[in-house]
């Protein structure tokens, strides 16, 4: 009951936050990001030399 | 669309700034009852153990990425251990454990306004039990980032967290520990946090994961990039498992050391039963599924750590182990959900049966009330 309680508030909370967020910005990088990685895209920081 | 949210950070940091400067006035005067030095030392360690799992998760997580990914997960743990620091003095500690409301705290605590070094009575004190629980916060939040990995912008991510601990976090904490509905109407047993940290978690990663959508398929298909990292933080998780569940009882007592045991006998047996399943479904075991298996039967003990009897959290954990294993193989397989590092197959699924598993069995003598097979009925469930 706890549990599922727990399941069904979490899983909607978070699902209305990132909604909303979604409506001010971008929440994902573009697929061509995505392949070059986000360490270089957003971070400029390559882990690895 | 730019301006405007530096416009709205900057007044969030100042409207911050002011109410600060307008509680810190109002500390209270130190306590003089007697103090448990042995408690007080054993729950500050607890904490660093606890916050020793955020580096951990980094490891754990940026290591089965690909190497382009490293330093991303490690900027999004280092900002989750930022914001849920300050969202935590700031409101969530109020929110949490500021009254005994049915769905909120207050806000009479808010930047921990209120709170005293000094512990009395045997216990520790209110700023060192606020201070525990943070770490937990930050960890809940790290835990989180695993799902949505790879894909999610940093900004995003930045503002989900700020909101999230508020309007999530902060709630389930209240609700499981803080003498929320939870505890007011059902009889819950939650010792270390099965529900509030790891289901919890579990379940915001689906969410996130489920509205970013799944990674590329190639990106999906690459391969742990570093398998040391990925152990190094398996083990960084494991041993600050040891101050989250023998912690909780925020004293150093006889719990605190029942805790610490199942804790490891529980981490064990969840390793051995991954692994054997896995070898008898895929025929060969590796680093992955070794450390997959320990941290799901640490999951699974999580609720129940202090609750149950020693051959008890050897059950609980073998059976988080095959369980995660098998919930892993169905979400990866059968579902298009792209959870890029198992959040909800380990933690959401191993949580759900930590809190199951705690209801069948827990005894009365360490827990209060009788699970199903030492009571014979559902406490779990039941009002008290």
């Amino acid at each position: 009951m706890a549990v599922l309680a727990t399941i069904v508030f979490c899983f909607a909370m978070s699902y209305a936050i990132i909604w909303l967020i979604s409506k001010f910005m971008k929440v994902r990088i573009p697929e061509d990001e995505e392949s070059i990685g986000q360490d270089i895209v957003e971070h400029g920081e390559p882990a690895y030399l | 669309m730019r301006k405007s949210f530096k416009m709205m950070a900057a007044v969030m940091v100042l409207a911050t700034a002011m109410v600060a400067m307008v509680l810190t006035s109002q500390n209270s005067a130190a306590d003089t009852g007697s103090a448990d030095s042995g408690s007080i030392s054993w729950i500050m360690v607890s904490s660093a153990l606890v916050f020793a799992m955020v580096p951990g998760v980094a490891f754990f997580y940026g290591g089965m990425l690909r190497r382009q990914s490293m330093s991303s997960m490690i900027a999004q743990t280092l900002a989750a251990i930022s914001i849920m620091s300050i969202s935590w003095i700031a409101v969530g500690y109020s929110l949490a454990f500021g009254s005994d409301g049915a769905i909120i705290g207050n806000l009479q605590h808010l930047f921990f306004g209120g709170l005293t070094e000094e512990a009395s009575g045997g216990a520790i004190s209110t700023l060192e039990f606020a201070t525990f629980q943070m770490m937990f916060a930050i960890v809940t939040a790290a835990l989180v980032l695993g799902a949505c990995a790879e894909r999610i912008r940093f900004n995003a991510i930045v503002w989900f967290l700020i909101i999230w601990s508020v309007l999530v976090y902060a709630p389930m904490a209240h609700w499981v520990w803080g003498g929320g509905w939870f505890d007011q109407f059902l009889t819950v047993l939650d010792f270390a946090g099965g529900t509030v940290v790891h289901i919890c978690a579990g379940v915001t990663g689906l969410a996130l994961c489920i509205f970013v959508g799944p990674r590329l398929s190639g990106t999906r298909k690459a391969r742990a990039h570093s398998i040391p990292f990925a152990f190094l933080g398996a083990m960084l998780l494991w041993i600050g498992w040891f101050g989250f569940n023998g912690g909780s009882s925020a004293l150093a007592d006889g719990t605190a050391v029942h805790a610490f045991f199942t804790t490891q006998a529980a981490g064990a047996c969840g390793m051995a039963a991954w692994a054997i399943v896995q070898y008898i479904k895929v025929g060969r075991v590796g680093v992955l599924g070794l450390i997959a298996g320990g941290i799901s039967g640490l999951v699974a003990i999580t609720p129940g750590a202090a609750y149950v009897g020693f051959v008890e959290s050897m059950v609980i954990g073998a059976v988080g182990g095959a369980l995660c294993f098998m919930a892993v193989r169905i979400i990866r397989s059968k579902t298009k959900f792209d959870d890029a590092l198992d959040v909800f197959g380990v933690h959401g699924v191993g949580g759900i049966w930590g809190a199951i598993s705690t209801g069948i069995f827990a005894k009365s003598s360490l827990a209060g009330v009788d699970g199903l097979i030492y009571g014979g009925v559902w406490t779990c469930s039941s009002d008290r």
